[in-house]
Protein backbone atom coordinates (compact mmCIF):
# COMPACT_ATOMS: atom_id res chain seq x y z
CA UNK A 1 0.00 0.00 0.00
CA UNK A 2 2.76 2.41 1.21
CA UNK A 3 4.11 2.49 -2.60
CA UNK A 4 1.22 3.24 -4.12
CA UNK A 5 1.51 6.87 -4.08
CA UNK A 6 4.97 6.60 -6.12
CA UNK A 7 2.55 5.73 -8.76
CA UNK A 8 1.54 9.47 -9.51
CA UNK A 9 0.18 8.88 -12.93
CA UNK A 10 -3.28 7.62 -11.20
CA UNK A 11 -5.13 8.81 -14.08
CA UNK A 12 -4.07 6.34 -16.56
CA UNK A 13 -5.14 2.56 -16.23
CA UNK A 14 -1.52 1.78 -16.31
CA UNK A 15 0.38 -0.58 -14.18
CA UNK A 16 3.46 0.01 -12.76
CA UNK A 17 5.21 -2.34 -10.92
CA UNK A 18 5.96 -1.57 -7.05
CA UNK A 19 9.10 -1.73 -5.74
CA UNK A 20 8.12 -4.79 -3.77
CA UNK A 21 7.02 -6.31 -6.89
CA UNK A 22 11.00 -5.65 -8.44
CA UNK A 23 12.95 -7.03 -5.65
CA UNK A 24 10.38 -10.01 -5.89
CA UNK A 25 11.37 -9.83 -9.59
CA UNK A 26 15.17 -9.52 -8.59
CA UNK A 27 14.92 -12.74 -6.18
CA UNK A 28 12.78 -14.73 -8.85
CA UNK A 29 15.40 -14.19 -11.72
CA UNK A 30 18.75 -14.99 -9.17
CA UNK A 31 17.10 -18.80 -8.28
CA UNK A 32 15.94 -19.08 -12.51
CA UNK A 33 19.19 -18.34 -13.06
CA UNK A 34 20.58 -20.86 -10.91
CA UNK A 35 17.93 -23.32 -11.66
CA UNK A 36 18.17 -22.44 -15.39
CA UNK A 37 22.19 -23.38 -15.28
CA UNK A 38 21.62 -26.89 -13.06
CA UNK A 39 18.92 -27.62 -15.85
CA UNK A 40 22.04 -27.48 -18.61
CA UNK A 41 24.17 -29.58 -16.12
CA UNK A 42 21.75 -32.29 -16.10
CA UNK A 43 21.09 -32.25 -19.76
CA UNK A 44 24.89 -32.88 -20.63
CA UNK A 45 25.02 -35.32 -18.07
CA UNK A 46 21.70 -36.80 -20.17
CA UNK A 47 23.35 -36.85 -23.37
CA UNK A 48 26.04 -38.61 -21.78
CA UNK A 49 24.33 -41.54 -20.59
CA UNK A 50 22.11 -41.56 -23.26
CA UNK A 51 25.18 -42.42 -25.66
CA UNK A 52 27.35 -44.47 -23.32
CA UNK A 53 23.94 -46.51 -22.97
CA UNK A 54 23.75 -46.89 -26.85
CA UNK A 55 27.39 -48.42 -26.84
CA UNK A 56 26.57 -50.24 -23.88
CA UNK A 57 23.60 -52.12 -25.92
CA UNK A 58 25.65 -52.59 -29.03
CA UNK A 59 29.26 -53.80 -27.19
CA UNK A 60 26.95 -56.30 -25.34
CA UNK A 61 24.86 -57.51 -28.10
CA UNK A 62 27.79 -57.36 -30.11
CA UNK A 63 29.65 -59.84 -27.60
CA UNK A 64 27.01 -62.29 -26.35
CA UNK A 65 25.09 -63.59 -28.92
CA UNK A 66 21.98 -65.58 -27.81
CA UNK A 67 20.32 -63.21 -25.28
CA UNK A 68 16.93 -62.62 -26.57
CA UNK A 69 16.23 -59.80 -24.15
CA UNK A 70 19.93 -57.85 -24.94
CA UNK A 71 18.65 -58.82 -29.25
CA UNK A 72 15.36 -56.82 -28.27
CA UNK A 73 17.12 -54.17 -26.81
CA UNK A 74 19.83 -54.19 -29.13
CA UNK A 75 16.84 -54.05 -32.46
CA UNK A 76 14.99 -51.11 -30.12
CA UNK A 77 18.42 -49.65 -29.45
CA UNK A 78 18.23 -47.40 -32.33
CA UNK A 79 14.44 -46.08 -31.60
CA UNK A 80 15.32 -45.56 -27.88
CA UNK A 81 18.54 -43.19 -28.69
CA UNK A 82 15.95 -41.31 -31.00
CA UNK A 83 13.54 -41.15 -27.85
CA UNK A 84 15.93 -40.16 -25.62
CA UNK A 85 17.20 -37.22 -28.05
CA UNK A 86 14.06 -36.09 -28.04
CA UNK A 87 13.27 -35.69 -24.65
CA UNK A 88 16.65 -33.90 -24.28
CA UNK A 89 16.26 -31.34 -27.05
CA UNK A 90 12.61 -30.95 -25.50
CA UNK A 91 14.06 -29.93 -22.07
CA UNK A 92 16.88 -28.58 -23.21
CA UNK A 93 14.19 -25.80 -24.99
CA UNK A 94 12.64 -25.41 -21.37
CA UNK A 95 15.64 -24.61 -20.09
CA UNK A 96 16.68 -22.38 -22.40
CA UNK A 97 13.62 -20.42 -22.01
CA UNK A 98 14.07 -20.01 -18.41
CA UNK A 99 17.39 -19.27 -18.78
CA UNK A 100 16.43 -16.65 -21.11
CA UNK A 101 13.78 -15.44 -18.41
CA UNK A 102 16.03 -15.05 -15.60
CA UNK A 103 18.69 -13.19 -17.67
CA UNK A 104 16.37 -10.56 -18.88
CA UNK A 105 13.83 -9.86 -15.92
CA UNK A 106 17.25 -9.06 -14.13
CA UNK A 107 18.19 -6.66 -16.51
CA UNK A 108 14.84 -5.89 -16.70
CA UNK A 109 14.70 -4.41 -12.97
CA UNK A 110 18.76 -3.58 -12.78
CA UNK A 111 18.26 -1.11 -15.53
CA UNK A 112 15.04 -0.31 -15.54
CA UNK A 113 15.05 -1.72 -19.07
CA UNK A 114 11.44 -2.33 -20.37
CA UNK A 115 12.26 -4.18 -23.44
CA UNK A 116 13.92 -6.23 -21.20
CA UNK A 117 11.10 -6.52 -19.17
CA UNK A 118 8.52 -7.78 -22.04
CA UNK A 119 10.88 -10.55 -23.39
CA UNK A 120 11.27 -11.76 -19.97
CA UNK A 121 7.41 -12.60 -19.81
CA UNK A 122 7.55 -13.56 -23.59
CA UNK A 123 9.84 -16.40 -22.32
CA UNK A 124 8.06 -17.21 -19.13
CA UNK A 125 4.82 -17.61 -21.09
CA UNK A 126 6.74 -19.53 -23.54
CA UNK A 127 7.99 -21.40 -20.76
CA UNK A 128 4.61 -22.42 -18.86
CA UNK A 129 3.78 -23.18 -23.07
CA UNK A 130 6.41 -25.83 -23.39
CA UNK A 131 5.49 -27.26 -19.92
CA UNK A 132 2.18 -27.36 -20.21
CA UNK A 133 2.61 -29.06 -23.78
CA UNK A 134 4.90 -31.72 -22.58
CA UNK A 135 3.13 -33.00 -19.46
CA UNK A 136 -0.35 -32.75 -22.06
CA UNK A 137 1.64 -35.12 -24.42
CA UNK A 138 3.55 -37.15 -21.64
CA UNK A 139 0.15 -37.87 -20.01
CA UNK A 140 -1.45 -39.14 -24.07
CA UNK A 141 1.58 -41.00 -24.72
CA UNK A 142 1.50 -42.52 -20.65
CA UNK A 143 -2.48 -43.40 -21.51
CA UNK A 144 -1.49 -44.97 -25.22
CA UNK A 145 1.19 -46.93 -23.75
CA UNK A 146 -1.49 -48.14 -20.93
CA UNK A 147 -3.87 -49.10 -23.24
CA UNK A 148 -1.15 -50.88 -25.56
CA UNK A 149 -0.28 -52.68 -22.56
CA UNK A 150 -3.26 -54.28 -21.77
CA UNK A 151 -4.55 -54.99 -25.28
CA UNK A 152 -0.83 -57.28 -25.55
CA UNK A 153 -1.84 -58.50 -22.16
CA UNK A 154 -4.94 -59.54 -23.08
CA UNK A 155 -4.74 -61.02 -26.72
CA UNK A 156 -1.53 -63.13 -24.81
CA UNK A 157 -4.09 -64.73 -22.22
CA UNK A 158 -6.82 -65.50 -25.11
CA UNK A 159 -4.09 -67.41 -27.12
CA UNK B 1 14.08 -7.06 4.05
CA UNK B 2 15.65 -3.79 4.09
CA UNK B 3 19.36 -4.80 4.03
CA UNK B 4 18.01 -6.82 0.57
CA UNK B 5 16.96 -3.24 -0.72
CA UNK B 6 20.20 -1.41 -0.28
CA UNK B 7 22.15 -2.51 -3.47
CA UNK B 8 18.76 -2.68 -5.39
CA UNK B 9 18.92 0.99 -4.80
CA UNK B 10 22.41 1.73 -5.43
CA UNK B 11 21.79 -0.05 -9.01
CA UNK B 12 18.72 1.17 -10.08
CA UNK B 13 19.20 4.67 -9.86
CA UNK B 14 22.31 5.67 -9.34
CA UNK B 15 21.36 9.42 -9.93
CA UNK B 16 18.67 9.39 -7.30
CA UNK B 17 15.58 9.36 -9.47
CA UNK B 18 14.52 7.73 -12.48
CA UNK B 19 14.76 8.20 -15.63
CA UNK B 20 11.80 6.23 -16.59
CA UNK B 21 9.93 3.68 -14.80
CA UNK B 22 9.26 -0.26 -15.89
CA UNK B 23 5.21 -0.23 -17.58
CA UNK B 24 3.33 -3.44 -17.56
CA UNK B 25 1.96 -3.21 -21.61
CA UNK B 26 -0.50 -4.53 -23.34
CA UNK B 27 1.84 -7.18 -24.91
CA UNK B 28 3.07 -8.12 -21.11
CA UNK B 29 -0.80 -8.63 -20.24
CA UNK B 30 -1.11 -10.96 -22.77
CA UNK B 31 2.05 -12.78 -21.84
CA UNK B 32 0.67 -13.38 -18.35
CA UNK B 33 -2.98 -13.71 -19.42
CA UNK B 34 -1.38 -16.36 -21.14
CA UNK B 35 1.01 -17.45 -18.42
CA UNK B 36 -1.83 -17.57 -15.34
CA UNK B 37 -4.15 -19.88 -17.74
CA UNK B 38 -0.76 -23.15 -18.01
CA UNK B 39 -0.21 -21.84 -14.55
CA UNK B 40 -4.48 -22.62 -13.64
CA UNK B 41 -3.43 -26.14 -15.60
CA UNK B 42 -0.75 -27.08 -13.87
CA UNK B 43 -2.39 -26.60 -10.27
CA UNK B 44 -5.61 -28.50 -11.50
CA UNK B 45 -3.58 -31.48 -12.51
CA UNK B 46 -1.56 -30.86 -9.42
CA UNK B 47 -4.73 -31.14 -7.14
CA UNK B 48 -5.93 -34.31 -8.67
CA UNK B 49 -2.58 -36.25 -8.24
CA UNK B 50 -2.39 -34.56 -4.72
CA UNK B 51 -5.61 -36.26 -4.61
CA UNK B 52 -4.90 -39.60 -5.98
CA UNK B 53 -1.92 -39.83 -3.82
CA UNK B 54 -4.23 -39.10 -0.83
CA UNK B 55 -6.44 -42.40 -2.11
CA UNK B 56 -3.09 -44.88 -2.42
CA UNK B 57 -2.17 -43.32 0.94
CA UNK B 58 -6.02 -44.26 2.25
CA UNK B 59 -5.51 -47.88 0.67
CA UNK B 60 -2.07 -48.40 2.31
CA UNK B 61 -3.10 -47.57 6.12
CA UNK B 62 -5.87 -50.21 5.78
CA UNK B 63 -2.99 -52.62 5.77
CA UNK B 64 -2.37 -52.61 9.39
CA UNK B 65 0.25 -50.96 11.73
CA UNK B 66 3.31 -50.78 9.28
CA UNK B 67 0.80 -49.21 6.81
CA UNK B 68 -0.54 -46.30 8.84
CA UNK B 69 3.13 -45.38 9.30
CA UNK B 70 4.12 -46.15 5.64
CA UNK B 71 1.25 -43.83 4.74
CA UNK B 72 1.72 -40.88 7.34
CA UNK B 73 5.39 -40.65 5.52
CA UNK B 74 4.34 -40.92 2.24
CA UNK B 75 1.73 -38.05 3.14
CA UNK B 76 3.97 -35.89 5.10
CA UNK B 77 7.04 -35.95 2.64
CA UNK B 78 5.33 -36.50 -0.96
CA UNK B 79 2.48 -34.44 -0.17
CA UNK B 80 4.02 -31.59 1.11
CA UNK B 81 6.51 -32.12 -1.28
CA UNK B 82 3.62 -31.35 -4.47
CA UNK B 83 1.68 -29.27 -1.81
CA UNK B 84 3.86 -26.64 -1.91
CA UNK B 85 4.44 -25.48 -5.47
CA UNK B 86 1.19 -26.28 -6.54
CA UNK B 87 -0.44 -24.34 -4.07
CA UNK B 88 1.81 -21.62 -4.43
CA UNK B 89 1.39 -21.81 -8.40
CA UNK B 90 -2.50 -21.92 -7.68
CA UNK B 91 -2.20 -18.47 -5.62
CA UNK B 92 0.57 -17.29 -8.47
CA UNK B 93 -2.31 -17.91 -10.90
CA UNK B 94 -5.19 -16.67 -9.11
CA UNK B 95 -3.81 -12.93 -7.72
CA UNK B 96 -2.40 -12.72 -11.48
CA UNK B 97 -5.92 -13.14 -12.83
CA UNK B 98 -6.95 -10.97 -10.21
CA UNK B 99 -4.85 -8.34 -10.63
CA UNK B 100 -4.86 -8.22 -14.43
CA UNK B 101 -8.62 -7.79 -14.15
CA UNK B 102 -9.38 -5.51 -11.36
CA UNK B 103 -5.96 -3.25 -12.05
CA UNK B 104 -5.17 -4.22 -9.16
CA UNK B 105 -1.33 -3.78 -7.68
CA UNK B 106 -1.93 -5.08 -4.69
CA UNK B 107 -3.08 -8.91 -6.63
CA UNK B 108 -0.15 -8.14 -8.68
CA UNK B 109 2.21 -8.13 -5.70
CA UNK B 110 0.91 -11.37 -4.16
CA UNK B 111 0.94 -12.96 -7.14
CA UNK B 112 4.59 -12.07 -7.64
CA UNK B 113 5.54 -13.14 -4.25
CA UNK B 114 4.39 -16.86 -4.75
CA UNK B 115 6.37 -16.61 -7.82
CA UNK B 116 9.37 -15.73 -6.25
CA UNK B 117 8.59 -18.53 -3.63
CA UNK B 118 7.80 -21.00 -6.14
CA UNK B 119 11.39 -20.75 -7.53
CA UNK B 120 13.31 -20.24 -3.89
CA UNK B 121 11.33 -23.47 -3.14
CA UNK B 122 12.50 -25.33 -6.25
CA UNK B 123 16.30 -23.86 -5.97
CA UNK B 124 16.38 -25.14 -2.18
CA UNK B 125 14.65 -28.26 -3.12
CA UNK B 126 17.47 -28.67 -5.78
CA UNK B 127 20.01 -27.89 -3.79
CA UNK B 128 19.24 -30.60 -1.28
CA UNK B 129 18.83 -32.65 -4.32
CA UNK B 130 22.60 -32.14 -5.36
CA UNK B 131 23.51 -32.25 -1.77
CA UNK B 132 21.74 -35.65 -1.47
CA UNK B 133 24.09 -37.07 -5.11
CA UNK B 134 26.87 -35.65 -3.73
CA UNK B 135 26.91 -37.41 -0.52
CA UNK B 136 25.85 -40.67 -2.38
CA UNK B 137 28.51 -40.30 -4.78
CA UNK B 138 31.19 -39.72 -1.97
CA UNK B 139 29.40 -42.96 -0.29
CA UNK B 140 29.71 -45.15 -3.21
CA UNK B 141 33.41 -44.09 -3.49
CA UNK B 142 34.41 -45.00 -0.13
CA UNK B 143 32.41 -48.39 -0.62
CA UNK B 144 34.69 -48.91 -3.88
CA UNK B 145 37.61 -47.64 -2.30
CA UNK B 146 36.93 -50.22 0.86
CA UNK B 147 36.52 -52.83 -1.87
CA UNK B 148 39.84 -51.98 -3.60
CA UNK B 149 41.73 -51.91 -0.04
CA UNK B 150 40.85 -55.49 0.33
Amino acid sequence: MEYLDQDFQSSASQLQPTREIRENWRITARWGNFLAIIGFVFIGFGLLAAFSLSTVINMMSAMGGSNPALELLGSMGGWLAVVVLIGLAVQFMIVLFQYRFAKNLKIAVMQTDQTALEEAWLQFRNLFRWYGIMIIASIIIGLLANIAMYAFLASSISQ
Amino acid sequence: MDNQNQPLDADMDPAGENPQELIITENIRQYWTESRKWGLFFAVLGFIYLGFLLLSVLGISSMGNGGIFAGVFMLLIAGGLIFVPVWLIFQFSQNLKKGLETESIEALGLSFTSLRRLYQFAGILMIVILAFYAIMFLFMLTFMAGRGGM
